[in-house]
């Protein structure tokens, strides 16, 4: 019942006309956004975050949790007509969802996506309201020790989860982490790598690297890498995205398996929706009794791997909202959003702001019926939104990284450093270090130094508290099977097991 | 790109040592009551000259000639990097929003060969939208320029 009389309370906030319209101009921009190539959530959100400066935090974070989602689902819109995913959760979708369009149903697969997505987050926003709080309430017993090993086992699925050489994702995370310590040490209030500069004293804001990684390096890196594609010849008009019977009894237990597994995936810390959607299209390609037909415009596999990327943006919640810890890099700028309000989550968020967290979650309800009447009635105007040349949205990115860093402190000096780590994401991406870890463990980072350092204060020294308490001990265990994953993959290969791999282009 | 890639294995070599000296040299390792403010940056530095090792390895012995670091589109990167550096040297005369609208017009012609009509309209249209939207309605004390706003 409590369950109950929580969402009737998140409902009655989240139904309120601001709260209404912030959701609803939420997942608008987040489709807009999904669908136009070189901005990403994370970079949506960062860029956006000035403009929610006169909201009330509550309506903030229901208008970020709708871009976040609206991105889900904008970035299936190029993924079938034009063979280029919006967003990496969306490469799954190109497969099937392209080979529909050259059928001429491309209206169909960007229907079934809308419907799916719809279907599967409600889902997933179901056993998030009975999950997260239930996550929330274990995450109480949790002292600094198992915070520690939470934030560790989290960087250490990272090489799990993420491509590329694992050197390099150790790199990313090492950086992002010392890029933490910089400024006042938190416990001596000794300076670190200030280097005599006033304005270091007080670290590097989180929202000025991520205008900095996510706006000003995918600029030059779209210039440099343009995402090209042909739109299909194909007809968008608003009588063709109807579904058949046939293509709707085809799919509906690719989205119910799709949503759950998406879920699940979503709670792991960094499994990502682009792993949830990769999952999801492999299950259901062994599950179909026509395997043959996948990659050649089956509609399940349209079905499936949507269904799982909104389920999992969704269920990527639960950690955030229960223990304080961003699954996925979208999660880490929301994170900088709310700590930007005073807000920590974590385990006390649900009795100390009962409303932001129901408000959030009825709010996601609220924000799938909208998307739902919007891929369905807007999807011609979308497609059109694809012929917006680049050279335009570019200055417009420039804009609002620039604004977004200077606003931090109304000051020049972060805008230079907003340069600065514009260089530096062009670069990483160029020499192939993903920045996913970096944005993780900057936002981590403060809380393993901090859990770190307490938990040894508290055990005088001791690292066996790092061992000897079982959730502690568990995590850290995980973490170290997750750091040996590249060794036991290749020990697999040569054994003749694992010929699938999880490549996710994202990390 | 190997040594592209060799290069940036050896800088974060070097940023591993720096890390490591900085953190020993200047901040203690050890406070009152356990680890001090030098303790995790030197462990980091460590981590980062530890990895950087086998990045340089693997990218010397995997040495791809075919594919180039800098190619005719890296000009257009460095052509916009130069845009935004010299506008934002300039923000003090040119003040922000007609600074950044600037961006926006000079991106068009550099990048998409837009009309200089549509270009000098995109640019007066953004500084307006940029005044009213950030510096009068959200209050965002932009700098302001010669032109008074």
């Amino acid at each position: 019942m409590d369950l109950l009389h929580n969402l009737y309370t998140g409902f009655t906030i989240a139904l309120t006309w601001q709260n209404l319209l912030c959701c609803t101009a939420g997942v608008f921009f987040g489709q807009l956004i999904g669908i136009l190539p070189g901005i990403g959530a994370p970079t949506a959100i960062a860029l956006l975050l000035p403009l929610t400066f006169s909201l009330n935090p509550t309506s903030a974070i229901i208008m970020f949790a709708g871009i976040y989602y609206g991105v889900a689902y904008g970035g299936t819109v190029t993924s079938v007509p034009i063979n280029v995913p919006g967003e990496s959760s969306s490469v799954m979708t190109c497969i099937d969802g392209y080979a529909m369009a050259q059928k001429g149903r491309a209206g169909a697969a960007l229907s079934i996506a809308a419907i799916g997505s719809f279907i599967a987050g409600t889902i997933s926003i179901v056993l998030l309201m009975s999950f997260a709080p239930a996550l929330a309430r274990f995450a109480l017993r949790f002292g600094p020790a198992e915070y520690f090993g939470l934030a560790v086992m989290a960087f250490g699925l990272l090489t799990v989860f993420g491509s590329g050489s694992p050197f390099k994702i150790i790199v990313s995370t090492v950086a992002g982490v010392l890029i933490s310590t910089v400024g006042m040490d938190g416990v001596s209030g000794m300076p670190r790598f200030t280097f005599g500069t006033p304005e270091l004293l007080g670290g590097i804001d989180f929202i000025v690297i991520i205008c900095g990684l996510f706006g000003l390096a995918e600029v030059f890196n779209s210039i440099e890498e343009p995402e090209g594609g042909l739109l299909v010849k194909g007809k968008f008009k608003l009588s063709e995205v109807f579904l058949t019977w046939q293509e709707w009894v085809e799919s509906r237990w690719a989205i119910v398996r799709g949503g759950v597994i998406g879920f699940l995936i979503g709670l792991i810390p960094a499994g990502g929706i682009t792993t949830g959607s990769f999952l999801a299209y492999m299950a259901e390609k062994n599950a179909s009794k026509h395997p043959e037909t996948f990659g050649k415009g089956d509609i399940a596999g349209v079905a499936a791997p949507e269904s799982a990327n909104n389920a999992a943006s969704i269920s990527g919640f639960a950690p955030l909202l229960a223990l304080g810890v961003p699954g996925s890099a979208t999660t880490a700028v929301m994170l900088a959003g709310f700590m930007m309000w005073g807000i920590r989550p974590g385990p006390l968020l649900f009795t100390t702001k009962p409303d932001l967290v129901w408000g959030l979650i009825a709010s996601m309800y609220v924000g799938n019926v909208i998307l739902l009447l919007i891929n369905i009635f807007l999807i011609p105007l979308f497609v059109a939104m694809l012929r917006i040349p680049y050279s335009i949205l570019m200055g417009f990115i420039i804009i609002f990284a620039s604004i977004g860093a200077y606003s931090v402190n109304n000051s020049m000096f972060e805008v230079w450093i907003m340069v600065g780590f514009g260089l530096l994401g062009y670069a990483m991406k160029k020499l192939k270090y993903p920045i996913v870890p970096l944005i993780l463990a900057m936002v981590l980072g403060t809380l393993v130094e901090k859990s770190l350092r307490q938990a040894l204060v508290l055990s005088a020294g001791s690292f066996d508290v790092f061992y000897t308490r079982p959730i502690t001990a568990a995590f850290l265990l995980i973490a170290l099977l997750a750091y040996c994953s590249p060794l036991i993959r290749i020990a697999l290969k040569k054994a003749g097991y694992g010929k699938a791999s999880i490549n996710v282009e994202s990390l | 790109m190997w040594h592209a890639n060799v290069i940036a294995g050896v800088a974060v070599f070097l940023l591993g040592i720096t890390t490591t000296i900085l953190a020993w040299t200047t901040l203690p390792y050890t406070g009152d009551f356990g680890p001090g403010p030098g303790f995790l940056p030197l462990w980091l530095g460590i981590t980062l000259m530890v990895c950087a090792i086998p990045i340089v390895i693997t990218d010397l012995r995997t040495a791809n000639e075919s594919e180039k670091l800098f190619r005719p589109e890296t000009l257009k990167c460095l052509k916009v990097l130069i845009l935004i550096v010299a506008v934002f040297l300039s923000l003090p005369v040119l003040s922000f929003s007609a600074g950044l609208a600037l961006i926006t017009g000079a991106g068009m012609r550099l990048m998409g060969k837009h009309r200089w009509f549509s270009c000098v309209m995109t640019v007066i249209g953004t500084a307006v939208c940029i005044h009213y939207l950030f510096g009068q309605w959200l209050s965002i004390p932009l700098p302001k320029g010669m032109i008074g706003w």
